[in-house]
């Protein structure tokens, strides 16, 4: 691999952006989180599970909601549509027939906006899933990558390499990381491209869950530590 | 006369599919055959109908199976972007109103309308369908903005397919007005036209779609069975559905896959893009019938 470029941010293509996990940092939801990929950045509450409304209920397992709010301006298309991927992929991993005639809300707020954001809304709503201690049969990995005019990928792109790529590729992944749970690509591509931008994608999710692993230690020993001091 | 009864313990075909619809769908695959007849990667029959609103610029009915959407495209003059002071903007949109399936409520789009609307707005900006510098009256100053209305008339699952293929073919069949500016009171003036005439008359510009693109759908059953073109209840107790967007040069412009497992791995996408570009060339037939005669 000699042929990997250096980027405006002295990032390889094949690099992803420092992260950051923090969990439970608001008070008021049952769960919550930040994740960041350098300087993006959303914010994960979730509620529940709760009571709902009779005409969403189900009676053999939880209605999931996700309300995506972005960083300015009116919600729009985009948001319900981002709303409508990380619906559809948690209710396939959340355990909802444990809690039937319930609702399990993720609310998710952009916090900073600098590419990749929708790839960091999958892995907050996870991390503030978890947080809630909502069971879920497993855990979700998101990473994006884009195509430039030249045909190099560009793992985790800035919203710069994002507007100037041909193409761009969110991919989410269960942790069993044998398919891609949910993707979505956009532009002009080939197969040959498109199964490379899988590839990339699978291989480099496998960081996110160890860092979220790392984090969730992390909490759980400070939360040893602090239990032993008493 | 008892052994002549029907046991009150049979249950109807209908009520079977309505208690247990994953059950139900598993004895028809099993067979190698879908409920309503279909083999696996049998699309449902499609027929395109051009420019029967003699009101819009552009307009198509697009019929798959049981559903049927109308599309309809207006314009307006509006000002560019300043960072791009050449390109006209489109707005698609997509209407799934309570007439065409009680899947949805009255009141705000719903959030599927809403997601497909997103979705065709960018095929048009980042899969680059249509050249939007083609929509310049004058650079800086005016340009067209494309209102591509499509509303679903009756809904049977499977609504990017339908809805791609009538906004595709509405903008293919879309004849602006001319628009001449004036420069000592910068307005523009649009003449008045009505498509009855657009055939004998000069004064109007025909766009070209510069990439046609077509899509193609699939749902993936539990046990690898992949299905073409799922009708509403197929979606309902697919586990995963994918779909596939590629042009007539056979380049992907948009590959969706979402759901339940993670079967949307490489060697299904594979599969259904085989299948999608068998699909493309069927519709491109399609169209030309529908063309009309010059």
């Amino acid at each position: 691999m000699t042929t990997t470029s250096i980027r405006p941010d002295g990032r390889q293509a094949d690099q992803i952006r420092p992260l950051e996990i923090v969990q439970g940092l608001l008070h008021r939801p049952d769960g919550s989180a930040q994740f960041a990929l350098d300087k993006t950045s959303t914010l994960a509450a979730v509620y529940g599970p709760m009571e709902i409304k009779i005409r969403d209920e189900k009676v053999d397992r939880a209605t999931i909601e996700v309300n995506y709010k972005p960083l300015t301006g009116q919600s729009g298309v985009r948001d319900r549509w981002v709303e409508f991927n990380v619906r559809r992929t948690f209710e396939g991993v959340v355990l909802t027939a444990l809690h039937p005639n319930t609702l399990i809300r993720i609310e998710l707020q952009e916090s900073r906006v600098h590419g990749s954001e929708i790839s960091a809304a999958f892995n907050a709503a996870t991390m503030a899933l978890m947080d809630a201690g909502v069971p879920m049969r497993t855990i979700v990995g998101s990473v994006s990558c884009a195509i430039d005019d030249q045909g190099t990928l560009l793992l985790d792109p800035t919203e710069h390499e994002i507007e100037t790529a041909t193409s761009f590729h969110i991919f989410a992944f269960d942790s069993e990381m044998q398919g891609a749970l949910f993707n979505d690509s956009i532009g002009s591509f080939t197969p040959e491209q498109y199964n490379a931008c899988h590839e990339i994608c699978r291989k480099s999710v496998s960081k996110i869950f160890s860092f979220m692993r790392t984090a969730v230690e992390k909490k759980l020993l400070t939360q040893v530590q602090q239990l032993q001091k008493e | 006369m008892s052994s002549s009864a029907p046991s009150p313990f049979v249950l109807s075909a209908a009520a079977f599919e309505k208690i247990a619809p994953e059950e139900y769908y598993k004895r028809f695959t099993s067979q190698k055959i879908r409920p309503d007849a279909r083999r696996f990667p049998a699309f449902r029959q499609t027929s395109v109908q051009i420019n029967s609103i003699s009101t819009a610029y552009g307009s198509s009915v697009v019929r798959q199976g049981n559903n049927m959407v109308i599309c309809g495209i207006k314009g307006e003059v509006a000002e560019p972007k300043f960072a791009t002071p050449k390109q006209g903007y489109v707005v698609p949109n997509l209407e799934l109103s309570p007439i065409c399936s009680a899947d949805f409520a009255p009141g705000a789009p719903s959030e599927l309308a809403q997601t497909i609307s997103h979705r065709l707005d960018q095929l048009v900006r980042t899969g680059h369908l249509l050249d939007l510098e083609q929509l310049c009256i004058v650079e800086g100053a005016a340009v067209w903005t494309l209102y591509v209305d499509i509303t679903c008339l009756a809904f049977d699952g499977n609504i990017l397919d339908a809805a791609l293929l009538a906004l595709t073919t509405a903008l293919q069949n879309t004849k602006l007005p001319r628009a001449t500016f004036h420069e000592e009171t910068s307005l523009i003036t649009v003449e008045p036209t009505s498509p009855s005439t657009q055939s004998a008359d000069s004064a109007t510009v025909a766009l070209t779609v510069a990439r046609p693109l077509f899509a193609a759908s699939f749902a993936c059953l539990p046990d690898g069975v992949i299905l073409a073109d799922p009708n509403a209840t197929e979606e309902k107790v697919a586990e995963t559905l994918v779909s596939i967007v590629l042009d007539t040069s056979g380049q992907l412009a948009h590959v969706w896959s979402h759901g339940k497992t993670a079967v949307a791995n490489s060697p299904t996408i594979q599969a259904c893009i085989e299948q999608a570009r068998q699909r493309v060339s069927e519709l491109q037939n399609i169209i030309q019938l529908a063309a009309p005669k010059a």
